[in-house]
């Protein structure tokens, strides 16, 4: 692989704006976003449901145009060097549930007819496709028509059809969805040797927090069209960790606690667990030296048996949820 | 569940190979997958090739009412069957092969296919070519079907030479050549507005009604505004010319051909950096919309 200079995926405060129409108000989509992917890197994009993820990853591979900053991929700006981006990327959009295959061919035509479009020589194209669709497991459906597969089935293929032409850079939004447990795993599996193998670098989506601690090395949050975090899950975690989250054991059922929401002492009951007999509650607090006084004092008060209070250590999905909220 | 190892697929990945580089293969690559896309609608082209026959009865019977004169002051013979005949295939199989690059792009846009073909390195113009190619296939099966069924089992006469049938091809394919700048144009407009194809229903039904598909050309004599708009109309050159090839065995030499190619020649000119230019406008204006797809 040639690596030019610098990032394999360079952003820099990216402003995208979709025009409303008929009268329906414009929407800010991203709002001077800055990231970079370094060339070897693997980075999970996250956000919640139009936060500006699709945007961002359809701006890099060329699909939507951006209304200000700069983007480069490989080394080539996504606006001036369309054509040789496009020469560098795979790009898979999972959240089509394999909408985009062409349903009435087979998986190897699928694949064939893409390998055309990638300009792979027609030998090489029939061996890569034989270990794709053999890898991907659809050796036994590859003759029928698309339209007949399941959603994983389509997601496999289109996970193949990305794979193909061995892409400089890998842009992947939501490639597991769908999947089931063995083929999301086995994805994994692959996504993680093709970073660290191939050294590619992967900038990729997803709602699956496990999957992102299992895979990524750095996150960027993003959220309402802004970058609010960019850095290890291990860091985000931790920060959060230190700033204002407590956890509470108590021998009472969980619905019993919200009083300390009511009264002021914490600001909202995060994650609530109970065994039958005691609540294990994490909660956000505005200051912590105050709740470690505040908290216990009123639960003994108002007859709450209160076995253990800590600083929280959030877990990704939660750390993802308090970030996003606030 | 997976029988290759993860190492195996990495060394098949990985394994070099030059890139072919070629505009041709994307070409090619296009019209050979949509091809067989189109193809595996079975029950679709099957009632299509057996509507034939039916289409062709009703000219054979409507040539039975025709006053069989005007045709012969037209310079047409006097058999309005073959008239007909070549009026409705050619006209349909230029319909077929333009209708179809817009519709392909309709329905790409909203399966989501298209951003695939688009995040690629495919050239656009290999892109339009490939899918252009397979409506001339489409088109040229219908045509030649209708052609053989009219002369076949209807008794059309025409000229079945061979230098006239190549005379023919040849003044077929400039015409489909020169409408489907329009055909491009259409699919520009598709791709902004993913929904109708007013393009291809302006041009086609004034092509239908103006370019003298079932009636000659001089019946408009009488109406001078509707003969200025078929003078317009590229696909007015083209179907004069092939019923003359046809009807009267002229050549590529005569002067009424020659000057229905340079007009031809003319609009493929003029159309077809427009189109292009058009469908690259359209192109950007989704992009920046950003709706390459609708699903």
């Amino acid at each position: 692989m040639q690596q030019q200079g610098g990032n394999a995926i360079q952003v820099q405060r990216l402003t995208k704006i979709y025009r409303g129409k008929r009268g329906r108000p414009d929407v800010l989509a991203l709002d001077k976003v800055s990231f970079h992917v370094g060339w070897g890197e693997f980075v999970a994009l996250l956000g919640e449901n139009g936060a500006g993820k699709t945007t961002a990853i359809k701006i890099l591979c060329t699909l939507v145009l951006p209304d200000g900053g700069e983007a480069s991929v490989a080394g080539y700006d996504v606006v001036k060097h369309e054509d040789v981006v496009r020469s560098k990327i795979g790009w898979m959009h999972g959240e089509t549930g394999g909408r985009a295959l062409y349903w009435r061919l087979n998986a190897w035509d699928n694949l064939r007819f893409f390998a055309y479009l990638q300009n792979i020589p027609r030998d090489e194209a029939s061996k890569r496709i034989r270990a794709l669709v053999t890898y991907f497991d659809l050796e036994d459906y590859a003759g029928k028509l698309v339209k007949d597969y399941s959603t994983g089935m389509k997601v496999r293929l289109m996970l193949a059809r990305t794979f193909l032409s061995n892409p400089d850079v890998l842009l992947l939004d939501e490639p597991t969805i769908g999947l089931d447990t063995s083929a999301a795993y086995e994805t994994r599996r692959l996504l993680k040797l093709v970073n660290e193998e191939l050294d590619r670098p992967i900038l990729f989506t997803s709602h699956n927090m496990f999957e992102v601690e299992k895979l990524c090395r750095r996150l960027i949050l993003i959220h309402k069209g802004r970058v609010i975090a960019d850095g290890p899950p291990s860091r985000l975690t931790a920060e959060l960790s230190k700033a204002d989250a407590v956890e509470l054991k108590v021998a009472s059922a969980p619905d019993a606690l919200e009083i300390l929401v009511q009264e002021g002492l914490v600001r909202e009951l995060l994650k609530t667990e109970f065994d039958g007999e005691t609540s294990t509650v994490i909660a956000s607090v505005r200051d912590l030296r105050e709740a470690f006084s505040a908290i216990p004092s009123f639960l003994v008060g108002h007859g709450f048996r209160l076995m253990s209070i800590k600083i929280a250590e959030p877990s990704l999905e939660e750390a993802f949820i308090r970030l996003t909220r606030e | 569940m997976i029988s290759l190892d993860a190492e195996e697929i990495l060394a098949s990945i990985r394994s070099p190979y030059e890139k072919s580089g070629s505009w041709f293969g994307q070409a090619w690559g296009v019209f050979w997958a949509n091809s067989k896309v189109l193809f595996s609608y079975r029950t679709w082209l099957a009632t299509e090739l057996l509507g034939m026959p039916v289409s062709v009865a009703i000219y054979f019977f409507t040539s039975m009412l025709v006053v069989k004169p005007s045709l012969a002051d037209a310079g047409y013979g006097t058999d309005y069957l073959s008239f007909a005949l070549i009026g409705v295939s050619m006209t349909n199989f230029v319909w077929v092969t333009i209708v179809r690059l817009s519709h392909t792009i309709q329905h790409e846009v909203e399966d989501g296919t298209l951003e695939v073909v688009l995040s690629s390195p495919t050239r656009m113009s290999a892109y339009l070519v490939g899918q252009s190619l397979r409506g001339l296939l489409l088109g040229g099966i219908f045509f030649i079907a209708t052609m053989l069924v009219g002369v076949t089992f209807f008794g059309a006469s025409l000229r079945t030479d061979a230098f006239t049938l190549l005379y023919a091809a040849t003044l077929i394919l400039f015409t489909l050549f020169a409408n489907l700048g329009i055909g491009v144009v259409a699919a520009a407009v598709i791709l902004v507005y993913k929904r109708g194809d007013p393009v291809v229903f302006i041009v086609s039904a004034l092509t239908e009604f103006l370019s003298g598909v079932v009636y000659p050309l001089k019946l408009l004599q009488g109406f001078p505004i509707l003969q200025q708009i078929s003078i317009v109309l590229p696909y007015t050159y083209g179907l004069e010319g092939v019923r003359h090839l046809l009807l009267e065995g002229a050549t590529l030499q005569a002067t009424t051909i020659l000057y229905d190619f340079m007009v031809l020649l003319l609009y493929v000119l003029l159309l077809y950096p427009t189109a292009f230019y058009a469908f690259r406008m359209s192109f950007d204006r989704i992009r920046r919309e950003g709706t390459t797809a609708s699903y």
